[in-house]
């Protein structure tokens, strides 16, 4: 009995210290998996600007990520990218003459969208919609929406294009608070951030 | 095998942590080391806090496998310890407490907003909660100057973002490749010592712990010689070039029982700390306008970093098992990052007789 006892402890003993090994093993791998990446965010800054536009109306922007100091010091070692969120606001406004004061504009919605080139073929898809926008409301305050999913992981396409560039289209509804809905200039703010996964 | 080959992956990961924190361009070993371009996007207040996790595993790595059985024998001996050691990673330390731009919550200066899961929370100021190293997707936080600026210049303050963590629950430590010296005053003294260069930089790691065992001295379990009571302290340094300069200091008291089938348990408690000095030079050019709404990052300041952990006090209880010069030992500690650890002693020498520390002579 005793000596079974011994045996058993023996075998325990063995086997544990052969385990353990194969699972230190496996977490150091994890380990340098973990310490051999890093995530960065880069907010991508824009200045849609109308210039004597009637709403419904649309302004096109154009970005190319090598104007970004922190993707080009980082772009030959990004392993991934997705969109992540994006914030927009009025900056400036005037109205037409005659029209309602800035503050009692209300467009039915101002939507934005991103669309690129690749291989020769533009593609176009919905980056988010503000709803019955106040310009009161939106008058230096940012306003944040999240990038849907389906449009988020379309970086990794962009990063990996030369040059990795796109456009983002600024789409105005109609003025549902009455006048001409004609405005001489709209300086608006649109800042992307986008998630860039880097590796050593 | 695979543990075999589990060897240069350990020294690489350590190298490679050093990579990580050093950068790569250009450094030597009495120069001060330049920071990589990428992260030009952290300032010296929230890297401390983004890393402490990452210190608190690294200075758990030090002071773990340091000490097993408490009953030391009035021998000359020498041994040749590995060990490994991970740890698991409370949510707790997932997040921290990261610095906003000075002028956050001003509305007369800018109006900010960040958007978490539906909530959206509108001119926070002071501290913003984002994730360390080992949390999950750092949330941006959207800022409106009120002020106009000249043309073709960002204005600030701009929105700021964050680095991302790695999702990271369960994290390996520095392994431990240590010599053991046993001196007869039943003392052991466990030796630790690393230097190997990297990018030019020299990396320096030694740990020095000592363990005096002292029940006998009090006649405490005088009619049991299988029990034993020690004391034991610690001190580590690490340093690389002239930019990283890290200490841990240990001290604690374990205790052991073993049984002449060769088995023991043992447990003990320990404080311990990590501190240090992390500074490193930002690269400078002058042609490049950074848009970073942090003074710091635009003005290309150095970045100094202060070295702090989570850890202080753990408790730990394991289990070695001896024969024949083998000794497998495997414990488990309460602490700051709760800890698994395990690793194997060769007994290479022993000089001299201990008649009560001799399994065999209790057994008769």
């Amino acid at each position: 009995m005793k000596k079974t006892l011994k045996i058993g402890v023996f075998a325990a003993v063995i086997s544990v210290g052969f385990m353990l090994p194969l699972l230190f093993s496996g977490c150091y791998s994890d380990t340098m998996d973990t310490l051999s990446n890093y995530t960065i965010q880069i907010p991508l800054n824009f200045t849609p600007k109308w210039r004597d536009r009637q709403a419904p109306d649309t302004s096109i922007d154009y970005t190319n990520l090598n104007n970004y100091k922190e993707y080009q010091d980082n772009k030959n070692k990004i392993k991934s990218s997705r969109l992540h969120q994006f914030a927009y606001w009025i900056d400036s406004i005037q109205v037409g003459q005659g029209d309602p004061l800035p503050e009692q504009v209300e467009f039915e919605f101002v939507r934005y969208w991103l669309f690129y080139y690749e291989g020769g073929v533009s593609k176009k898809y919905l980056l988010g919609e503000f709803k019955n926008v106040k310009v009161k409301d939106y008058y230096r305050i940012p306003h944040i929406i999240p990038v849907p999913d389906e449009v988020a992981v379309l970086a990794e396409n962009i990063t990996k294009k030369n040059p990795p560039d796109f456009y983002t289209i600024a789409e105005y509804g109609k003025i549902t608070s009455g006048g001409s809905g004609r405005f001489p200039y709209i300086d608006s703010r649109f800042d992307l951030v986008i998630q860039l996964k880097v590796g050593f | 095998m695979r543990f075999l080959r589990c060897a240069p992956i350990l020294i690489k990961s350590m190298a490679l942590l050093c990579v990580w924190l050093c950068g790569t361009n250009d450094t030597f070993a009495d120069e001060p080391i330049k920071i990589t371009r990428e992260f030009n996007v952290i300032t010296s207040k929230n890297a401390t806090g983004y890393f402490k996790p990452l210190f608190t595993t690294i200075g758990e790595g030090f002071n773990t496998n340091t000490y097993t059985v408490a009953r030391y024998p009035s021998q000359w001996r020498l041994g040749l310890d590995l060990s490994a050691c991970a740890m698991l990673i409370p949510s707790s330390q997932t997040t921290y407490d990261a610095l906003l731009p000075e002028d956050y919550g001003n509305t007369n200066i800018t109006q900010t907003a960040e958007l978490r899961g539906s909530a959206e929370t509108r001119n926070a100021s002071g501290t913003s909660v984002q994730p360390t190293i080992y949390g999950g997707v750092a949330t941006p936080i959207f800022s409106a100057p009120q002020s106009g600026g000249p043309p073709g210049v960002l204005r600030q303050p701009a929105t700021v973002t964050y680095m991302e963590g790695n999702n990271a629950t369960f994290m390996a430590s520095i392994p431990a490749v240590q010599i053991i010296f046993g001196i007869p005053t039943r003392t052991q003294l466990h030796l630790r010592f690393l230097s190997i260069p990297i990018k030019d930089a020299s990396t320096t790691y030694f740990g020095i712990m000592a363990s005096q065992q002292f029940n006998h001295l009090f006649g405490l379990f005088a009619d049991d010689s299988l029990i034993g009571i020690a004391l034991n302290a610690g001190y580590h340094s690490f340093s690389v070039g002239s930019s990283v300069s890290v200490n841990s200091l240990a001290f604690g008291i374990h205790g052991s029982k073993t049984w002449l089938s060769g088995l023991s348990l043992y447990g003990g408690i320990q404080y311990e700390n990590l501190s240090g000095n992390i500074s490193f030079v930002r690269e400078k050019d002058l042609n490049i306008i950074s848009k970073s709404p942090f003074a710091e990052i635009r003005n290309q300041e150095d970045l100094k970093m202060d070295v702090t952990t989570y850890a202080d006090m753990r408790i730990a209880a394991g289990v070695s098992y001896k024969i024949g010069i083998l000794e497998l030992h495997a414990d488990a500690a309460y602490a700051a990052q709760p800890t698994l650890a395990a690793g194997l002693t060769l007994w290479f020498m022993n000089i001299g007789n201990d008649e009560s520390y001799d399994i065999n002579k209790n057994r008769r």
